[in-house]
């Protein structure tokens, strides 16, 4: 009977210490926090180069507040990826137990990009990895009326950091200009803040937008629309305008006649 | 009474007969050579400025949507200073453009026609309808007429005065203009001036008080909104904080020197008022104005109760600031006006009818327009974007003199008023670029940013630029090209004042470097 007792209590003591165990593991690995790593990162900037055929490139930089290696688990804000390359910066992807190399892993159902850091990566180091992602826009389903398109970038801080910066940047296709951006997130309050958080350009001959935001707790989330349409402009306006100027010319001659007021 | 009385008394009541110059009613001009052939060509010159903004290269940092806005806009302003449409079917055709070309959303230009400044127009005039039915405008403008009017420029001056009176408790500039609007009509009938038959004393009247509300609200840190705005500004980004009096010693003097070279130029140079005008119409003049108003009797009922109600409304705009802690929650200057004009309609306790309220639809679709335009150049960061291409134009770069760049910034935020429709829009652009733009130079934020504030109420180039002006621009008695000329002077004194103050009385308030 005593021994069965103590059986059960070493079997519950087992459990908890697993299920402690895995609730450590879990936690450690959502929020990407290890004991290597600080818990912020100075920059993260993410910047989707979109193709003429809707086939996308992004390019993602980071740079560490603090040195050493570790987990770097990192938001990816897209439903897949390919082709992954490692630009520049103190970095690796993770491996699996064969070796290969695995740029995303998916945690608590997100994607997340999966990088260890060198021992020698110091507080400063930039990271940068590029991704490319087919059909990420659909020229169809985006197509909007008055000739326009419509994207929305979303990125929600899923990584355990403390983001000082964040930079999230559209680059249009060819040809192609920002027309507004209708909605962002946070909401931009000119009365509290009179720079505005989204700025567009044009950078080699592709529209950009691009937002910044500060401060970003985990869990955190930004947003920018962007509508955009080709630089051309049809001629149908420049048309109609100078024949309604010529036609106001002809048929307003009367307004040159002197009139009394009534 | 002889006949001749009696019929310089009666000629008195048909001058006064506001009925007969319905603002509601668009009267035809008798237009100059010069202004016929602007308005021939004004039409093909908008369709020109449209095409070419249109269609050039969209610049570095400016939307697409940005760039239609400026096309629609730069083309309404076009229109509404040569009008060869008539100003408030610009503003159709500036609400249309802006759908069709898509620079801002229908339901955002459709939107328009509830915000609370239209609201607040229509109002007024209600408000202003019962005071004229009820004769009380009747009454204190022959009591304005006899105790200051014996020749015109002394009423002109009465009415800088109580302008500069007003600002200092009622910082809403449409509430101001509501209060003088009717006082100001029959003062100008008084002078034989009509929206049939506009004249220059007119012109001069309705001109100085559109500069006086305006204007005269930059005497006070508290005049409109917009000053308190820019003085948070100067706090929050610039690290100073400016109080009610640094405000007003710095600001007032200035104000009333502009007053008094207003009143002085207006009558003189830029409406000249021949002399048949500088007396009221009426013959045995100022006599027969005290003798109808001697006529008046006492004040009647209708007039208490107007008094009544229009002094009920002018309390809850006094008041604004007491209202949460008296009442519990605020009112607004829309919500005041709201009150009163239900009172004034209601059966049986009101004293007017629908029918009898002269509100000038017109000037609704005007405004509108004006807004519309204005706020889309706002929403779509054209505005903005106008701003900083202007000041990167400028090229103001570290270790150019203070002075210059005090010349440029005063100028350049003087007349930028042009192409604005809110004070508060202006002062959120503006401000902040001044700001970093000392920061950026290693001056004070001060130093700019202060003298930058008092020119934002300076909104007196065209009727599109503030509340008032459209409210005033509603009686017919000046053209846009009035308000344009008599504006683009006066703005031009007001940057030279601020100049010379800067380097002189400013200096002494220790607004701007010393001379140590």
């Amino acid at each position: 009977m005593r021994a069965r007792r103590v059986a059960i209590l070493l079997a519950l003591t087992a459990v908890s210490i697993l299920t402690l165990f895995v609730l450590v593991l879990i936690d450690g690995e959502a929020l990407g926090a290890t004991a290597a790593l600080p818990d912020t990162l100075a920059v993260y900037e993410e910047n989707v180069l979109i193709g003429p055929d809707g086939d996308a490139q992004v390019e993602v930089r980071v740079v560490l507040t603090e040195g050493g290696s570790g987990d770097l688990l990192l938001p990816f804000s897209f439903v897949d990826g390919h082709d992954f390359t490692i630009l520049s910066g103190p970095a690796r992807f993770a491996a699996d137990e064969t070796g290969a190399a695995q740029p995303l892993r998916r945690v608590l159902g997100h994607l997340m990009l999966n990088l260890i850091t060198d021992p020698m990566a110091r507080a400063g180091d930039e990271v940068r990895v590029q991704a490319a992602i087919p059909g990420w826009f659909q020229v169809e389903e985006s197509r909007r009326p008055y000739g326009e398109f419509a994207v929305r970038r979303d990125f929600v801080n899923r990584s355990g950091f403390f983001l000082r910066e964040l930079h999230m940047g559209v680059r249009l296709p060819d040809g192609m200009r920002v027309h507004a951006i209708p909605k962002v997130v946070p909401a931009y309050d000119a009365k509290k803040n009179p720079q505005p958080p989204f700025a567009v350009g044009v950078v080699d001959g592709h529209g950009t937008a691009h937002l910044t935001a500060a401060n970003l707790q985990p869990a955190d989330a930004v947003r920018m629309d962007i509508l955009f349409r080709p630089v051309r402009r049809g001629p149908i306006p420049l048309i109609v305008g100078l024949a309604l100027a010529v036609l106001y010319l002809l048929f307003f001659r009367d307004v040159l006649k002197p009139t009394e007021g009534k | 009474m002889t006949a001749a009385a009696a019929s310089a008394l009666a000629k008195i009541d048909e001058i006064l007969d506001l009925s007969r110059n319905k603002l509601s009613h668009v009267p035809d001009k008798t237009l100059t050579a010069g202004e016929r052939w602007m308005r021939y060509l004004g039409f093909p010159l908008g369709v020109l400025t449209f095409l070419s903004l249109y269609y050039m290269p969209t610049p570095e940092g400016l939307t697409t949507g940005g760039q239609v806005v400026i096309a629609v806009f730069a083309t309404a302003l076009v229109w509404w200073i040569t009008e060869p449409i008539p100003t408030h079917v610009t503003s159709l055709m500036l609400m249309a453009l802006m759908v069709f070309f898509h620079g801002w959303g229908e339901s955002k230009v459709l939107g328009v026609l509830g915000f609370s400044v239209i609201w607040l127009n229509v109002l007024a005039f209600i408000l202003s309808s019962m005071l004229v039915k009820t004769n009380l405008a009747k009454r204190i403008a022959l009591g304005l007429i006899v105790r200051f009017g014996r020749t015109s420029k002394w009423i002109l001056l009465a009415f800088f005065g109580l302008n500069l009176m007003l600002a200092a408790f009622i910082p809403a500039t449409a509430a101001r203009a509501a209060i003088l609007l009717p006082i100001i009509i029959v003062v100008a009938s008084i002078y034989g001036a009509s929206n049939k038959h506009p004249n220059n004393f007119g012109r001069n009247l309705f001109l100085q008080n559109l500069q006086g509300i305006n204007f005269g609200s930059s005497a006070y840190m508290t005049g409109s909104n917009a000053n308190l705005i820019a003085v948070a500004f100067i706090l929050s980004m610039g690290g100073s904080r400016i109080y009610y009096t640094d405000w007003l010693f710095a600001s007032f003097p200035v104000v009333v020197v502009a007053m008094l070279i207003s009143w002085y130029i207006g009558p003189k140079f830029v409406f000249k008022v021949p002399p048949e005008q500088q007396t009221p119409v009426v013959e045995g003049g100022l006599e027969k104005m005290a003798e109808k108003l001697k006529e008046m009797g006492a004040v009647t009922p209708g007039e208490k109760k107007a008094s009544v109600i229009f002094g009920l409304v002018i309390m809850l705009w006094v008041t604004d600031k007491l209202h949460l802690s008296v009442l519990g929650f605020e009112i607004s200057a829309v919500m005041a006006a709201f009150i009163g004009a239900v009172i004034a309609l209601f059966p049986k306790i009101g004293l007017l009818k629908w029918n009898e309220a002269d509100i000038p639809w017109h000037l609704m679709l005007f405004s509108c327009g004006a807004y519309a335009g204005g706020l889309a150049l706002n929403d779509t960061g054209a505005a903005r974007w106008l701003v900083g291409t202007l000041f990167d134009q400028m090229n103001i770069q570290p270790g150019v003199n203070f002075w210059v760049v005090y010349c440029l910034v005063i100028t350049v935020n003087m007349f930028s008023h042009l192409f604005f429709t809110s004070k508060t829009m202006r002062t959120l652009i503006f401000i902040p670029f001044v700001i970093a733009i000392a920061q950026e130079l290693g001056y004070d934020p001060l130093w700019l940013a202060l003298p930058a504030a008092f020119t934002i109420d300076w909104v007196i180039g065209l009727p599109i630029n503030a509340k008032p002006n459209v409210i005033l621009f509603a009686t017919g008695q000046y053209s846009v090209l009035d308000n344009l000329k008599y504006g683009l002077i006066m703005t031009t004194i007001g940057t030279i004042l601020l100049i010379i103050a800067g380097l002189t009385w400013f200096r002494v308030l220790g607004i701007t470097p010393g001379w140590s």
